[in-house]
Formats: structure tokens, sequence, C-alpha cells
């Protein structure tokens, strides 16, 4: 077999192969034996049928199978001869366009194919990588406090006095009459109304203040125009309504005792210290997170990359399967116009993830970045760990999915760029204070590869 | 004159056939029950422009078939065993290109 690869762009080859006619030909003897045993044709009893006559009933058949064999073992030995890898099926060129095997000649055709491009590393050591750290600060830790606190908040009946507060909560049953008639929506049974949090329409919370346990009061009010059932909007409705208690909220006083009931705190104190800790770890967990993504866009930044179509095409299914499954689910043209915008607005994205994932790659290769069974193990003993399943379980069902060697991939590709940022000058700086910018850049692996 | 397909009804490729056709280039054919050895011989030479050395024939008695209680007779046909000119051979598939 001859075989010579044509390099039309980095990411494209052009394999032209020559099989010999003497390979040609036990291909072919051998489909037409195959086809004996099976062939009926009327004339010969099952099985007794010439290769002559089969030749004459079904040589277009067989050749065009042969041949179509001959392509595909013969791209695959070329590939592997060739230490190509291929990320899509190869466009097939036949050398005489009439689909006909020639006696005595070699067959001859040509593949294009898209290639994992080669990836000349440039540097990856040392690079510059900007680490936004974020300090965890006092007031942060008090607002984490006051929520918990918000949570163990109990509700207990007033005792001492008998007329709402503002601020309280009345448990009330509420009857409205739009022109005289009850409607949907305008009534409620034993409801807790927080006075002054302003959850009713306007007005009606208002009217609350002062009221007396078990006296009913009707006054009317309008219902705002944007609000309340559809029925009764912007419309005059009558309210009866009939206080039955008066309960409060108490919040938790903010002491030792309070750090005790929330679980193995010594004091308030400790509970301060741990929550200091809890969010230490997510911010450290963020920076780290960032830390990697941003040393993946330097390495991109530095090691020039041509990205072959197809992965990036590829990508971006991966990136918007969720929602290209819905739009394949109901046709919604709207949908399909968002989903068209969407792959626009992500391409660079996708290109960038796509380069990165194989510089990575590359870096692996080139630093002999192995990933052996037992490391492949311990991690499948940890994610047994996390979701409460024992090793072989966790095995067995990553084994269906076909995901145990991306699970491989994976780690390799973590492990190659932990070693490019032991050897990188990480820069730490200040993170922009304030909310959260919990962008959701994670670097995703397309998981097609080899 | 009858038309070379009014006396060659039909090939017959069959087992025994093509064990002939091994050892000399001959070919069977269905033929009208009343044509005579040089009118096949005329009509294959014409229909598919080769030479004929040779022609056999025979009347084959159709075979008794019964079902059941029903007893039915295929038809008799005449057999032509037809010898072709040293090398020569009839495609009956229209050409081995298509």
């Amino acid at each position: 077999m001859k075989i010579a690869v044509e390099e039309l762009s980095p990411v494209q080859r052009k394999l032209s192969i020559e099989i010999p006619w003497d390979t040609v030909k036990e291909e072919l003897d051998q489909a037409y034996q195959g086809l004996q045993k099976r062939a009926r044709v009327k004339g010969f009893r099952a099985g007794k049928v010439p290769r002559k006559v089969l030749e004459q009933y079904y040589k277009r058949t067989v050749e065009s199978e042969v041949m179509q064999r001959l392509i595909d073992d013969g791209f695959r030995k070329a590939v592997d001869e060739k230490d190509l890898f291929p990320i899509d099926r190869p466009q097939v060129e036949l050398e005489n366009e009439d689909f006909e095997l020639k006696p005595e000649l070699p067959f001859r055709f040509d593949a294009k194919v898209d290639v994992k491009p080669e990836v000349e590393l440039v540097t990856y050591t040392g690079i510059e990588v900007k680490k936004l750290v974020r300090k965890v600060d006092e007031a942060e830790v008090e607002t984490e406090l006051e929520n918990l606190r918000e949570k163990a908040t109990v509700v207990e009946s007033i005792t001492g006095r008998d007329r709402v507060e503002n601020g309280d909560l009345a448990v009330v049953d509420f009857f409205g009459y739009l022109n005289g008639e009850t409607f949907k929506g305008g009534k409620g049974i034993n409801y807790t109304v927080e006075v002054g949090a302003g959850q009713m329409i306007p007005g009606f919370e208002e009217q609350l203040i002062g009221m007396k346990i078990g006296e009913q009061k009707t006054f009317n009010l309008e219902f705002p125009k944007d609000a309340g059932p559809e029925i009764a909007r912007g419309k005059n409705v009558e309210w009866k309504v009939d206080l039955k208690e008066i309960k409060q909220k108490i919040l938790p006083e903010l002491d030792d005792e309070f750090a005790k009931d929330l679980g193995d705190y010594e004091s308030l104190a400790d509970l301060k210290k741990s929550i200091g800790e809890n969010l230490k770890t997510r911010e450290d967990a963020k920076s780290k997170r960032q830390l990697r993504e941003a040393a993946i866009e330097k390495l991109v930044e530095l090691n020039p990359v041509s990205v072959p179509e197809v992965m990036v095409e590829r990508q971006l299914d991966f990136m918007l399967n969720e929602l290209s499954q819905l739009v394949k689910q109901n046709k919604n043209p709207e949908m399909e116009a968002m989903l068209k915008t969407l792959r626009l607005e992500n391409r660079e994205r996708a290109e960038k993830q796509v380069a990165g994932m194989l510089i990575i790659e590359s870096i692996a290769k080139k630093e002999k970045v192995e990933v052996s069974d037992a490391d492949l193990d311990g991690r499948l003993q940890d994610l047994a760990n996390e979701n409460r399943m024992n090793v072989k379980q966790v095995r067995a069902q990553l084994t269906r999915d076909g995901r145990l060697e991306n699970l491989r991939y994976d780690m390799k590709q973590d492990r190659a760029l932990d070693l490019v940022l032991e050897q990188a000058k990480v820069v730490e700086e200040e993170a922009p204070a304030g909310h959260d910018h919990d962008h959701d850049h994670d670097h995703d692996h397309d998981h097609d590869h080899g | 004159m009858r038309t070379p397909h009014q006396i060659l009804l039909r090939p017959r490729i069959t087992e025994k056939g093509s064990m002939m056709a091994e050892t000399r280039p001959v070919v069977v054919f269905e033929v009208a029950r009343d044509a005579n050895k040089s009118e096949i011989k005329n009509a294959v030479q014409a229909a598919f422009n080769v030479e004929v050395k040779d022609v056999r024939t025979m009347l084959v008695r159709g075979k008794i078939k019964r079902r059941g209680t029903s007893i039915g007779k295929r038809s008799n046909w005449k057999k032509a065993i037809v010898t072709l000119g040293e090398g020569q051979a009839i495609d009956f598939f229209g050409g081995s290109a298509v």
C-alpha cells in the first residue's frame, strides 16, 4: 500500500492511497466466497452458484462493497501509519469515477480529512498569570451571620396587647367582593400578613393597623392596574377582614447560645471563624478556577494554533447542547434564530477553548503526562464517595456512558495544566471587590478525541 | 420468417449449463417447440452477433406435479444447446461495465 500525504492546510491533509491489485483481488475473492454461501439464484442449488454467474448478477454490488471496505481499511491504516489524528470522516475521491474495480490495476483514491493540528509549543513555562485574590472581610461574615439569624427566626404569638402594630404578623381571614361578587384570588383563610412588608395590595396592610383581635372590618380598596387577578385589576373591591391572631417574628440573639444551636460551635466567635473559613474556601476555589482560566487564556495567546473548523463546531454543539435539543424537539423558528445568534456569539469562545485544549494536549504529550490506572481508580474512589456509591457502580456507569476514557483525558489535561502553573509566574492581584462575579467560563472540554 | 425472439424464448442459466460451459463455449436456450436447428443457429447469430458452431436440440417433457389430490403437468418444451465459436461468449446482462 502506497500512501502519500499532502498538507492542504495546518488542519487538513490529503491522503493519496494506492492499494495493489493483489490486495484488491483478495478482498474480491473473499466477498464472492461469502456471497456464494448466501446467494440463491434460480436454476442453481443454494450454495452452488458459480462465481462467473454471481459476477454477472452482482458485480456492481460486490464491487462497491469491496471498494467501501478498501477505502475504510486503507484510510485507517494510512492514518495509523502517518500518525494523524483525524477528527472527522474523510471526504473520499476515487481515481476513476465509474465505481468499478479494474482487474490487474491498483485501486487508487484520495481522502481529504481534517486532522488535529500539530501544535508548535512556543512557550508554556514561566508564563505570567494573574491570580485574582479577594480577602474575606468582616462585613461579609456579618452578612452571612445575619442570614443565618434570619433563617433561625421563630414566630410567636403576641401576648400582652391585642391591637395590630406595624411590623406584626397578622393572621386574618379576608374576603374581597367585586360588585358584590366574590372572585378568584380574592379570598384568604388563616392568612398571615406581614404588616408593613408591602406584600399585599397598597393600603391593605395599613388598614390592619390598630385592629383588635376578633374585630371585623370592612373597607374599600382599589386594585393596582398591574397586579392581582385579571378581572379585578384597577377595580374597586370591598374587603371584609376578620382579625384572628397577632404574631411576631423573634430574631434570635447573636450570642454563644445561638452558635451552639447551629451545630458544633463552642461560641459565637467560633461560629464566626467557621463562616470566615467557609467563605475563604469559596473564594480560594474561585480564584483557583480563575487562575486556571487565565493560564489557558495566556497559553492560547502565546501559542498560535490553527483550530479546525469541525472542532469549533463540535465545541459549539457541546456548549449549546441543551438548547439545541430543545430546538430540535419543538421546531420553533424564533428559537432556531436564537440558537444561530448564540452560535455566532460564542464562536470566539469556542475557538479559544479548542485552542486551549489542543495546546494543553500537546504539553501533556511533551511532558509525558500520564494517568495510570491507579490514578484513575483513585479518582473513581473520590467520585464514589461524593455520590455515595461504590467504586464498582461508578466504574460501571462511566463505562456504560463511554466516559471512562474522557475522565482519564480530563485528568491528564488537568495535570498538564498543573504543570504549567507550577512553572508559571503567578502574580496575585486584588480582585475587584463587591458583588460576586461568578462567571461561568468553565473550561469545558470537547470530549471527542483520539 | 420469424424474428430471433420468436425462436429463442429465454436463456436457461443453470448449474448444469454452467458446468458444460466450463469445457466449451456453450449456451443453453429454451426455444420454440417447432424451431429447427438451422433456424436456431441463425437466430443466435443474428441476435447476439456470435458465430455458432453447433446446435443440439431435445424435447423436454414437463414434469407431472401433484398437490394433494389435484394433478398438473408442466408444459413440454424444447431445449437447445448452442456451441459457439472458440473464445466467444454471450453476456445476458448487457455488458460487464454496467
